[in-house]
């Protein structure tokens, strides 16, 4: 009995240690420097004080530019939606080595910098780019649309970087969908449209709204590409941040606002922390990603150590 | 044209330095006895053409003469710069801030007194049209201005700002300076000047007009700039047809064969300031490399360079008047232009708020649409 305890504890000691280098580095690189901000907002001038959340919380001006942000999130959490679930949808059924590669062009956009990615943009999208060119050979067109330094292009530059947050995990529940369900739904008379929408949507439900969270959430931050891409109009939560940290260094207003944002994003998380958790399963997009690996690298139910 | 001067300069040194063997038989001058020294002094740089002509002007003959090493430092934000002084490291000894940012720094006791003892009274004296200050010592002149696309406009080019509004005389989208930057934007002067405002009677500004103006503008705005490099790249990817516009920028693009049209016509003249950041452990050498940046003589070698005009206006007697004519304070462009009122833009109100700061605010509200 003694022996068996002792296996049994150290059983549990090996995670633990693992876990410890990344823990200390969370907590020193991350949670202290956020603790530190959110202390930071709840002064002024170095004393304790309310005033810049009072201040924020009276202008008018605030609340639109935090529902735009909100509205944009939404919007490119959408578009990303429309886009990736027939994406994902088609690379599900492909062969798995197809499948591993169209998922490594998928995640391209985000190994590339996002400076050279939103110029790239502009010159795309400009009056004399290629696009616009291509449409007035072809006649579809007599004047150059505006597609850059509007909403157009904003939306454009953000759909295409966090389209991988949307068709992993749309990916990794299809695949997991049992193709046998819809087929056994059509067998028994169903049209194809409507084993569609009665098995494998449902089935795909946590894995859309995993991704839609995901998509929404860093959304929400978005700074450079709204910068750079949008027209007049298009000012931001994260603009905001920036400019009274970088030009006004007005710190106390930047951390106050910083923290609204910050719970913002940890209270959309709560709702759907469940599903997340469950999604973001790394083991499955290892798997697909290596097709060659026999075993899955980590285990779903995390007893792997005792195998 | 710029090689030949930079043959001249390039024979120019090769003389120095047979000069310089020559005379170390002789007394070396009381001028360049005071500056010696020792280790080193970080200094910000800007990158680009102006690092560049920084490094020949001024930090490669300052470390020969005085024996002081010259740290380049790169750009960074000025709230960086701030939150660097606050730790207790700043991160240059010696920096480069915008005119209407620096007094801020000054209010907020980041900034060290200027030390005058190492310049020379002629210079000190010879700085115009902004003087030197106790914490500041004025390193360039620039001006934001109207550019065009001179191939758009040919003839009968705009001339004010009321014709850079005017979108059906001259056709095309606009882009003028985030509000956001306030001071260093100049886009609240250009849209009370093109309401009608004279510049004369501009301060203090009158923000419910200006608003109101920007308001009519805005329609035909493309994008509100944020770098000095947007205006004049929009204008040559013949994206806006006018704009506002800083004219070094404009200058180094038509060096490399743009065709943008400008004004100096209700030109802006705007300046940057040198100053000492509190806590540097390298103060003497800062002062020191700022009296010797502040010679007529390496402020005109500077200007060779780039077209950002000396503060030190004795400068002018070393420059050729076919480079002097392109300064921003040449006689013609000055008398065409006014200088911007960086104490306006720093005077607090009742609410404890300086003009910079409630610009920002107000821009806000009216980019949301609550203005």
């Amino acid at each position: 009995m003694p022996n068996r305890r002792d296996a049994l504890g150290r059983e549990h000691l090996l995670p633990v240690l693992l876990l410890l280098p990344i823990v200390i580095l969370f907590s020193v690189g991350y949670v202290v420097p956020l603790a530190q901000l959110v202390l930071k907002s709840l002064q002024h001038d170095g004393a304790w004080s309310l005033k810049s959340y009072s201040e924020i919380g009276s202008s008018p001006a605030f609340v639109w530019i935090v529902l735009r942000t909100l509205s944009l999130a939404a919007t490119v959490t959408i578009v990303c939606l429309l886009i990736a679930y027939p994406l994902a949808y088609a690379i599900s059924k492909c062969p798995p080595r197809p499948a591993a590669f169209l998922l490594l062009i998928v995640t391209l956009p985000y190994l590339t910098s996002v400076l050279i990615r939103t110029y790239a943009w502009i010159v795309l999208l400009s009056p004399n780019g290629p696009i616009n060119q291509l449409l007035l050979y072809l006649g579809l067109i007599s004047e150059p649309l505006q597609l850059v330094f509007d909403s157009v292009g904003v939306y454009v530059g953000m759909v295409q970087v966090q389209l991988p947050l949307m068709v992993f995990p749309l990916y990794a529940v299809l695949a997991r969908v049992n193709p046998s369900l819809a087929k056994a739904a059509q067998s028994l008379g169903s049209p194809p449209t409507d084993a569609f929408l009665r098995v494998t949507l449902p089935a795909s439900m946590p894995g859309v709204i995993s991704g839609c969270t995901l998509v929404f959430l860093s959304s929400l931050g978005f700074y450079i590409t709204p910068e750079l891409l949008g027209g007049p109009d298009s000012y931001l939560i994260a603009q905001g941040i920036s400019l009274r940290v970088l030009i006004l260094g007005n710190f106390d207003e930047a951390a106050a606002q910083s923290s609204v944002l910050m719970l913002m994003v940890i209270g959309v998380f709560l709702i759907f922390r469940q599903r997340i958790a469950e999604e973001l399963d790394i083991a499955r997009i290892t798997m697909f990603l290596w097709p060659a690996s026999p075993h899955p690298v980590f285990p779903r139910n995390g007893r792997y150590w005792s195998d | 044209m710029v090689d030949v001067v930079r043959r001249k300069l390039l024979q120019g040194t090769a003389w120095a330095g047979g000069l310089a063997a020559a005379r170390s038989l002789l007394p070396a001058p009381a001028i360049a006895q005071t500056l010696k020294g020792t280790g080193e002094v970080v200094v910000y740089d800007g990158g680009g053409s102006w690092g560049e002509a920084k490094r020949i002007a001024y930090f490669e003959p300052f470390e020969k003469e005085t024996g002081i090493k010259v740290i380049a430092q790169p750009r960074t934000d000025t709230g960086a710069v701030r939150a660097s002084v606050l730790a207790g490291a700043p991160r240059y000894d010696v920096t480069i801030l915008p005119g209407g940012k620096a007094p801020t720094f000054e209010r907020d006791n980041l900034l060290l007194p200027i030390d005058y003892g190492y310049f020379e009274k002629a210079d000190i004296d010879a700085f115009s049209p902004v003087k030197a200050g106790k914490f500041t010592v004025p390193a360039i002149i620039y001006s934001l201005f109207i550019a065009y696309d001179a191939s758009k406009f040919a003839s009968g080019a705009p001339n004010t700002w009321a014709d850079v509004w005017d979108t059906q005389k001259f056709a095309g989208r606009r882009s003028l300076m985030a509000g956001t930057w306030a001071s260093d934007g100049g886009t609240f002067e250009a849209a009370l000047m093109a309401d009608g405002v004279e510049p004369s009677k501009l301060y203090p500004l009158d923000w419910d007009r200006a608003f109101k103006s920007l308001s009519r503008v805005k329609p035909s705005i493309l994008k509100w700039w944020n770098t000095g490099a947007e205006a004049p790249q929009m204008i040559i990817d013949k994206l806006i047809t006018a704009g506002s516009a800083w004219n070094g920028r404009v200058s180094a693009a038509n060096e490399q064969g743009a065709k943008i049209g400008y004004t100096w016509n209700q030109g802006m003249l705007q300046y940057d300031t040198w100053v000492v950041l509190k806590g540097t452990k390298n103060a003497d050498n800062a002062f020191k490399f700022l009296a010797f940046s502040a010679r007529a003589e390496n402020q005109a070698k500077f200007v060779q360079h780039i077209l950002y005009a000396p503060p030190n206006s004795r400068a002018f007697e070393h420059v050729p008047s076919e480079r002097a004519k392109l300064l921003p304070t040449s006689p013609e462009a000055r008398k065409l232009q006014f200088v911007q009122d960086y104490e306006f833009w720093n005077t607090v109100s009742s609410n404890g708020k300086a003009n910079n700061e409630i610009a920002v605010a107000q821009w806000e509200r009216w980019i949301s649409g609550v203005r």
